[in-house]
C-alpha cells in the first residue's frame, strides 16, 4: 500500500506544480524553464519554518505561498519586455540563479548536502505522519488546486490569459491591461507552486538543490506538454504518467546488464514518438 | 593487499552464465512461484532466492557512476552465488531505478518493501540516501550506501550502513599526514554537490587544525571537463598543495596537470583511485589516502571478465557491500531467525568486523577501514604510510 | 488649444523610424458622425497614425485631441476607454478562441477578469459571464455572424474573420472606430457586406476613420477623404474632388513626385 501511496502522493503534489507550470506557460504562453526554482523555494520555506519551530505547518505552508507569489511575479516582469524565445534564456538564468542559492545559503539551505529531517506537517494540532493522511492531505489540496483551475479557465480571467498568449497587442487594443494580466497570472502560478513545494517538503523530510534544478524544470515541462496544455486533465494525466514512466519501465523485464541504457533509449523514444504523433499532448489542445 | 583477505570460494566464481536472461527469468519465475514478498522471510534453506534491493540512478545524469555501481553489487551477488549463496540459498538484487531523485528513491523504496518484503537496500547518492533514511528507521529495513561519503549519512538512521568511511575520516588522515611532511598552504579544487562541498568543508577544519592555511578554493560542476580556467587561478596563489574532491572528471584533470605542470602537488582521496587517472602521465606524483579498496587481482581478473571493463572505486566498493551483508544475512540464518531489516542490523553490530575482500569494522554505522597515504607513480599506486584504523 | 467643436484633431505629428520619416509635420481634424477614408500611395503613413492615434506608438513630435481631450502619451488601453478602438490590418484575432470568445474578450467592464473575483466570487463571476455573452452575442448578430457563434477562429473564411473584426472593436464600446483596411483581399457578396455594415454603423452614431486602397469602395463609403503622402497631409476634401485632382491620381496611381 505504501508504495501505492507515495506514487500517489508524489502525483498530486505534481499535479499542482503542474496546474501552476500550465497556466504560465501552456495557457499564457510565458516560457518559464524555472518554476521548479520557485517550487524550490517553497520546500525550503517550509522546511525552513518547520525544522526551526518558527511556525506550524499551515502558516508556513501560507508563507510559502506568499514568498513563491512575491518570487513569481518578480521573476516573470522581464516576459514584458523580452517575449517568446528570449525570456527562455532569461528564465533559464534565474534557474541558475536559484540553483546557485540554494547550494550556497548554507545557513538557510543546508547548501549542496541539503536539509534533511524536515518534521511532518500537522494540521492545528492533528499530526499528519501516516502515509495515509499524507495523501489525503496532499489529494484535498491538489484537488482544491483543480477546481481552483477550473474556476479561472472558464471565467473571463482565463479568456483574457488565453488572448493573451495569442496577441498581446490585440489585448492591448481591447482595452485591457496587458502587465496587470500577466502579473496576475504569474501571482497564482507562484501560490500553487509554492504550496506544492511545502507538501513536498514535509512529504520527503529532505530536500536539496537537485531536487529543484534545471533537469527538474524541464521535467515539469515534459509533465505539461505530455499531458496536454491548457488543459485541466492535461495537468493531471501528465504528472502521473511522468512520475509513473520510471516503474512502469522497470516492469519491462530486461537483461541487468543492458537495463539500464534500454530503459533510457526507450523513454527517449517515447517521448519523441509521443511528440510526433500526438503534439497536442494526451488531453490537450495543440499548442 | 594479499589474497587472504578474500575468502577463496568467492574467487571460484564464473560468470558467465548469470548474464543469461533465461536464466534470470527462470529465477524470476520460481521465486514468484515461492510467494512474492514472502521469500525474504523464509527460514528453511530451501534453495529460495533471498531477495534485496538495490535503488541506484541508472538513468538520468548521475546514471555513469550508477551503473558502475550496479556492476559492482552484481559482481558481488554473481561471486556469492558461484560459490554456493549464503547458507545454500542464491542472493538475487531487485534493482529499481531512482534516475538519481530524491521522490523517485522515496517511491522504488515503498515499492521494493510493501511489493517486494525486502529486508535490505542498497542506495547511492546522499540525497536519495537522505531522503529514504527516515523510510528505513520507521519500517526497520536496512539502507547500505557503498559509495556516498557526506558526513550527514553517519548519523541519519539507526538503519543506515556506510560501507565506505565518510568523508572526514580520510581527509583527516589526510590533513595530518600533509603536515607531517611540512605542507603549509593549501588550495582546493570540489565538485558543487553535496559530497564535493562536505568534502571541502571536512579539508578546511582539518588542515587548519594541524596548522595549516586553505588560500584557494574553486568549485566545478559534475560533469565538467575543462578544468583550467580554475587551475590557473589556483596557481597564481602559490599554494603548497592541490585538495581535489571530484567524483569524476579525474582523467581529464590529470591531463590538464600534465599540460600545465603546476609547482603545487595534487593530494586527494579514495577517489584517486580511478584507472583514468592512474593511466594518465599527468597524475605522477599525486598524493591520496585509500580506504582498501583494491581489489585482489584474482577478483579483479573475474570482474574485468564478466564486464569487460576494469573493476574501478564503484565496482569494488559496492561489491565489498555486498560480501558484507552476505556475512551478516549469513549469521542471523544460522541463529535461526527470519531475514528481516531488524535481524540484520543486529548481526552486522555483532560480528562488528568484517574480514571478506576490504576489511571493514562497525562500531557504529559507519565503517572503520584501514586509511593509507599512497602516492601514485609510473600508473601504479605506492603505499608512503599506513595509518591503523581510527 | 483645439476647441470643444473638434472631434479628433490630430497636430503636427512627426515620427521618424531609423532613416525614413513615416510622419511628417501630419495635422488634420475630423468631424463626428462620418466615415473618413485615409487613402494615399504605401508608405504614405495611413497606419502608424492609427498606431500613433490608439497609442501603440510613441510620436516623435505633435499631439492628439479627442473632444477636447489630449491623447499623447496615454496607453492603449485608456484610448480605449477615452472612446477610439481599432482594427488590425494583419486582424490579430484569438486563433483559438470562438468568434463569441474573440468578441467577449473586448467587453468592457466584465466582473470576473482578475483571479480574486474568479476565484472567491464565482457565482457572481459566472452571472457577468453569461451578460458578457449575450453582449457578444448581440454584437455577433449585428454584423451578421450569429450562426458562426461558437466556430473557432481558424475555421472561419477570411471573410467572416474580416465581419469578427468589425464586431469585436464595436464590443469595446467606442463610439470612434479606426479600421484598418477592413475590405482588403474581399470580394463580391462579402466586401457588399462589410460596406453596408459601415454605412449602417454610421448610421447608427458611429464615426470611422477608415484605412482603404479601393478607390471605387472609397467612392461607396466615404463622406471626406484624407490624402496622405510622405507622411504629410496633402488634401482633405469629399471623394469626388479628391478622385478629380488629377495630381492626386498621378500620386496615387503613377507613384511620381
Amino acid at each position: 500500500m505504501d508504495y501505492l501511496f507515495s506514487y500517489l502522493i508524489l502525483a498530486s503534489i505534481f499535479v499542482i506544480l503542474g496546474l501552476s507550470t500550465n497556466l504560465l506557460v501552456g495557457v499564457v504562453g510565458i516560457f518559464s524553464v524555472s518554476q521548479a526554482a520557485i517550487f524550490g523555494v517553497g520546500a525550503y520555506t517550509v522546511g525552513y519554518a518547520l525544522s526551526n519551530d518558527i511556525m506550524g505547518f499551515v502558516p508556513a505552508l501560507a508563507l510559502a505561498a506568499v514568498v513563491c507569489l512575491v518570487l513569481n511575479v518578480l521573476i516573470t516582469l522581464p516576459s514584458l519586455r523580452v517575449s517568446g524565445d528570449y525570456f527562455v534564456v532569461t528564465s533559464f538564468g534565474i534557474q541558475l540563479l536559484a540553483t546557485a542559492a540554494f547550494t550556497n545559503w548554507d545557513a538557510i539551505t543546508g547548501g549542496a548536502s541539503g536539509m534533511a529531517g524536515i518534521p511532518t506537517a500537522d494540521l492545528f494540532g492533528l499530526p499528519i505522519d501516516t502515509s495515509l493522511k499524507t495523501l489525503i492531505l496532499t489529494a484535498c489540496v491538489a484537488c482544491l488546486a483543480c477546481f481552483a483551475f477550473r474556476l479561472v479557465m472558464r471565467s473571463p480571467f482565463g479568456r483574457l490569459l488565453m488572448a493573451l498568449r495569442e496577441d498581446e497587442l490585440a489585448v492591448a487594443a481591447a482595452g485591457r491591461q496587458v502587465l496587470r494580466a500577466k502579473v496576475e497570472a504569474a501571482a497564482l502560478a507562484g501560490v500553487f507552486a509554492g504550496v506544492a513545494g511545502g507538501l513536498y517538503a514535509v512529504y520527503l523530510s529532505f530536500i536539496d538543490p537537485s531536487t529543484f534544478d534545471l533537469d527538474a524544470s524541464v521535467l515539469l515541462l515534459t509533465m505539461v506538454v505530455l499531458g496536454g496544455a491548457r488543459t485541466l486533465a492535461g495537468s493531471i494525466v501528465g504528472p502521473f504518467v511522468v512520475v509513473a514512466l520510471p516503474q512502469l519501465l522497470s516492469l519491462i523485464d530486461l537483461p541487468t546488464a543492458i537495463a539500464a541504457s534500454a530503459r533510457q533509449g526507450i523513454y527517449g523514444v517515447l517521448l519523441v514518438a509521443f511528440m510526433l504523433f500526438r503534439p497536442q499532448g494526451l488531453m490537450g489542445r495543440k499548442i | 593487499m594479499t589474497l587472504s583477505h578474500m575468502p577463496p570460494r568467492y574467487l571460484a566464481a564464473t560468470s558467465a552464465h548469470f548474464d543469461d536472461p533465461t536464466r534470470r527469468l527462470v529465477l524470476g519465475m520460481v521465486a514468484g512461484l515461492a510467494g512474492l514478498g514472502l521469500a525474504g522471510r523464509a527460514m528453511a534453506a530451501d534453495g529460495t532466492p533471498i531477495r534485496l534491493g538495490g535503488i541506484l540512478p541508472l538513468t538520468g545524469p548521475d546514471a555513469s557512476v550508477g551503473i558502475q555501481q550496479q556492476r559492482g553489487l552484481r559482481f558481488g551477488v554473481s561471486q556469492i552465488n558461484a560459490a554456493g549463496g549464503v547458507a545454500g540459498r542464491p542472493l538475487d538484487i531487485l534493482y529499481e531505478d531512482d534516475e538519481g531523485r530524491p521522490d523517485q528513491a522515496v517511491i522504488s523504496f515503498n515499492k521494493l518493501v510493501s511489493l517486494q518484503g525486502v529486508p535490505l537496500i542498497f542506495s547511492a547518492f546522499s540525497g536519495p540516501t537522505l531522503a529514504m533514511a527516515p523510510l528505513a528507521t520507521r519500517k526497520k529495513i536496512v539502507l547500505v550506501n557503498g559509495g556516498a561519503q557526506a558526513d550527514r549519512l553517519a548519523k541519519a538512521s539507526p538503519y543506515l550502513f556506510n560501507t565506505i568511511p565518510v568523508a572526514g575520516d580520510e581527509i583527516a588522515v589526510l590533513a595530518k599526514y600533509l603536515a607531517s611532511v611540512g605542507k603549509k598552504t593549501a588550495g582546493i579544487l570540489y565538485e558543487d554537490d553535496a559530497g564535493g562541498t562536505s568534502g571541502r568543508d571536512d579539508f578546511v577544519r582539518a588542515f587548519q587544525k594541524v596548522g595549516g592555511k586553505i588560500i584557494a578554493r574553486e568549485p566545478v560542476s559534475f560533469g565538467q571537463t575543462d578544468y583550467r580556467p580554475s587551475l590557473l587561478k589556483i596557481a597564481s596563489v602559490k599554494p603548497d598543495v592541490l585538495f581535489v574532491m571530484l567524483s569524476d572528471g579525474l582523467g581529464p584533470l590529470a591531463d590538464q596537470i600534465h599540460q600545465m605542470k603546476p609547482a603545487f602537488t595534487i593530494v586527494g582521496t579514495s577517489f584517486f583511485n580511478d584507472p583514468a587517472a592512474l593511466h594518465n602521465p599527468g597524475s605522477d606524483g599525486w598524493l591520496h589516502t585509500q580506504v582498501q579498496i583494491k581489489a585482489p587481482p584474482a577478483v579483479a581478473t573475474a570482474f574485468q571478465k564478466m564486464f569487460n571493463v576494469e573493476m574501478e572505486f564503484w565496482g569494488a566498493q559496492y561489491a565489498n557491500a555486498v560480501f558484507i551483508m552476505a556475512k551478516a544475512i549469513e549469521k542471523v540464518l544460522s541463529q535461526g531467525k527470519p531475514i528481516t531489516g531488524e535481524n540484520i542490523h543486529d548481526a552486522i553490530f555483532s560480528i562488528q568486523t568484517f574480514d571478506v575482500m576490504l576489511p571493514a569494522i562497525f562500531r557504529t554505522n559507519t565503517a572503520v577501514m584501514e586509511i593509507d597515504i599512497m602516492q601514485i607513480k609510473d600508473g601504479h599506486h605506492h603505499l608512503v604510510q599506513e595509518f591503523k584504523a581510527d | 488649444m483645439a476647441s470643444d467643436q473638434t472631434y479628433l484633431s490630430v497636430k503636427s505629428m512627426s515620427k521618424r523610424f531609423g532613416g525614413l520619416q513615416a510622419l511628417n509635420d501630419c495635422t488634420f481634424s475630423i468631424d463626428s458622425g462620418k466615415i473618413i477614408c485615409l487613402v494615399g500611395p504605401n508608405g504614405a503613413g495611413k497606419t502608424t497614425i492609427f498606431n500613433a492615434i490608439t497609442g501603440f506608438l510613441k510620436l516623435d513630435q505633435g499631439s492628439v485631441f479627442f473632444r477636447g481631450n489630449g491623447l499623447t502619451g496615454i496607453g492603449p488601453q485608456k484610448i480605449v476607454r477615452a472612446g477610439i478602438a481599432r482594427t488590425f490590418q494583419n486582424l490579430r484575432l484569438f486563433g483559438d478562441l470562438t468568434a463569441l470568445e474573440n468578441v467577449a474578450s473586448a467587453v468592457p467592464n466584465q466582473f470576473g477578469e482578475e483571479p480574486l473575483g474568479a476565484l472567491f466570487r464565482p457565482i457572481h463571476t459566472a452571472r457577468s459571464q453569461r451578460k458578457t455573452r449575450e453582449t457578444a452575442r448581440g454584437i455577433l448578430e449585428e454584423v451578421g455572424l450569429a450562426d458562426q457563434a461558437e466556430a473557432f477562429v481558424r475555421n472561419l473564411s477570411y471573410g467572416e474573420q474580416k465581419l469578427l473584426c468589425i464586431a469585436r472593436v464595436l464590443a469595446t464600446g467606442a463610439e470612434l472606430l479606426l479600421l484598418d483596411e477592413p475590405t482588403s483581399g474581399l470580394s463580391g457578396d462579402a466586401l457588399e457586406k462589410v460596406m453596408v455594415l459601415l454605412r449602417r454603423l454610421r448610421d447608427e452614431g458611429r464615426s470611422q476613420l477608415v484605412v482603404e486602397h479601393n478607390t471605387r469602395v472609397v467612392q461607396q463609403i466615404a463622406d471626406e477623404v484624407l490624402f496622405l503622402h510622405q507622411g504629410h497631409l496633402m488634401a482633405q476634401g469629399t471623394p469626388e474632388a479628391i478622385m478629380a485632382d488629377p495630381k492626386l491620381a498621378e500620386i496615387y496611381f503613377g507613384g511620381a513626385l
